[in-house]
This record gives structure tokens, C-alpha cells and sequence, in this order.
């Protein structure tokens, strides 16, 4: 049950991004996106990452998938053909990423795993571990976040103060 | 195929789509999209290969990789925002003034 429920998962992330890669139109590739970053998020879930998988619904699907959108609508307000992408140099991309993926493969396959015993993966561990042996990046993640924060509130507003225009 | 493989090649494939549409679209929001779904194919490596090893680093790793995921989103998209409002176009290839015009 489990397995067909990872393999539906999968199939599903895999169709939405090679969707990604061929739509036209801006907001169904937001769509498409959405539906990967879900999918993601099941398979965190049968994967024992419980906290990931909410993590991944919050903030990609409920924050980044909002901003995308947003500055989608702002953005295509003037161009004639609103809303439409094109795409270019696409032989040259699709080599490079079949070279890419051949590469990644390549090194899974070469590469013997350390095999150590699986533990069963719990909520609470995560949380300890958290607060005690990753609290110094956790803190340094908060400032991150605080700086990027105004450094993005005062890149995107309008300068109406300053001397050019 | 066991999990493990299939679940490796979902993150290979992942990768290079984010990879493609990095490189080919001419919409620096889908770019941008590109990106984000590079970072969720190198998530998802690091939960899958976290599940068979002890102990939660690969989750917390994770955890952190979205958060710097965040960040980038945000200020990324706010570079955008002025970019549209200076050159009137989210198309990267427009954006070209350091180029040395002959």
C-alpha cells in the first residue's frame, strides 16, 4: 500500500515537472509547479519526514507558490502577449541536462553506501536536535530570515524618497 | 527498481527539468521556478537517503536548505519587481546594459 502510494506520488512530481519544462502559459506552470512541490510533500511523508512534509506545504506551497503568483500578475501587466513564455537555446539545454543527469547516475551507481541501521524517524529528535547540536545555524537561519525580509521589502518598494527617480 | 532507485531517479529527473527550464525559458519567474525545483530534487535526495542511515541530519539539512530556499524566493522576486519596473521586460536576455555595445 505504501509502495503504490510513493510510486503515485512519484509519477505524479515527475509528470508535473516535465509539464514545467513544455507549458507555455506562466500560471499553469505555477500549477504544474504546485502540484510537483505536493507530490514532494506526500513523499516526505511516506518517507518518515513528517515535519518536512508540513514544511513543504506551508512554506513552498503556501508562501513561495504565493509570491510566484503575485509578481506573475504584477509583472505581465504591460507586455502585449501576457502571460505567454518563450524558450530558447533548447537543444543546448537539453544536452547539458541530459550530461548533468547521465553524471548524477553515473556517480549513484559507482557509489557503495555506508550502511549504518536505520532508525525509525520521529518528531521529537528532530526537535531536540534542533534546539541542542543545530541551534547555532537555527539562529543564524532566524537572522537570514530577518534580513531578507527587508532587504526584499526594501528592494521591491519604490524609492520614492531617494535621488534617482 | 527498488524505492530507494526509483525515488533517485525522481531527483535526477527533477533536477535536470530545473536544470532545462533554467537554461531555455525566457521568463525570469520561471527561471526562477527552475531554481526552485533544483533545491526540492537535492531535498528530496537528502530525505530519501536520511531514511536508511541513524539519526535526523539529513532531515535537519533539509529543513535548512528550504529556508535558504525562502530567502532566495524572496529576494529574488523582489529583484525582479524593480528589474520589470526599470527595463519594462522579465526577459534576462534584455537586461544587458554592462554589455558593451559596438
Amino acid at each position: 500500500m505504501e509502495q503504490i502510494i510513493l510510486y503515485l506520488l512519484g509519477g505524479t512530481a515527475a509528470a508535473s515537472a516535465i509539464t514545467l519544462v513544455f507549458v507555455r502559459h506562466v500560471f499553469y506552470a505555477a500549477l504544474a509547479l504546485l502540484a510537483c512541490l505536493l507530490s514532494l510533500a506526500g513523499i516526505y511523508g511516506v518517507l518518515q519526514a513528517d515535519f518536512l512534509a508540513i514544511t513543504q506545504i506551508l512554506i513552498y506551497a503556501g508562501g513561495v507558490l504565493v509570491l510566484i503568483v503575485f509578481a506573475m500578475v504584477v509583472t505581465n501587466r504591460i507586455q502585449g502577449k501576457a502571460l505567454q513564455v518563450e524558450s530558447h537555446h533548447r537543444v543546448a539545454g537539453f544536452i547539458l541536462s541530459v550530461i548533468i543527469a547521465k553524471i548524477l547516475l553515473f556517480a549513484y551507481h559507482q557509489t557503495t553506501f555506508l550502511k549504518t541501521p536505520a532508525t525509525e524517524k520521529e518528531l521529537k529528535p528532530l526537535g531536540v536536535a534542533l534546539f541542542t547540536d543545530y541551534a547555532a545555524p537555527f539562529e543564524i537561519g532566524g537572522v537570514l530570515l530577518l534580513i531578507c525580509l527587508i532587504g526584499a521589502a526594501l528592494t521591491a518598494s519604490s524609492f520614492k524618497n531617494s535621488a534617482h527617480d | 527498481m527498488t524505492e530507494t532507485d526509483f525515488l533517485f531517479y525522481l531527483g535526477v529527473l527533477l533536477f535536470s527539468c530545473g536544470l532545462l527550464i533554467v537554461f531555455t525559458k525566457k521568463n525570469a519567474l520561471l527561471v526562477l521556478m527552475g531554481i526552485e525545483l533544483m533545491l526540492n530534487a537535492a531535498n528530496l535526495n537528502l530525505v530519501l537517503f536520511n531514511k536508511q542511515q541513524a539519526g535526523m541530519d539529513g532531515q535537519l539539512f533539509a529543513l535548512f536548505v528550504i529556508l535558504v530556499a525562502v530567502c532566495e524566493a524572496a529576494v529574488g522576486i523582489a529583484i525582479i519587481l524593480r528589474v520589470y519596473h526599470y527595463y519594462q521586460s522579465a526577459v534576462p536576455d534584455r537586461i544587458n546594459n554592462l554589455k558593451e555595445h559596438e
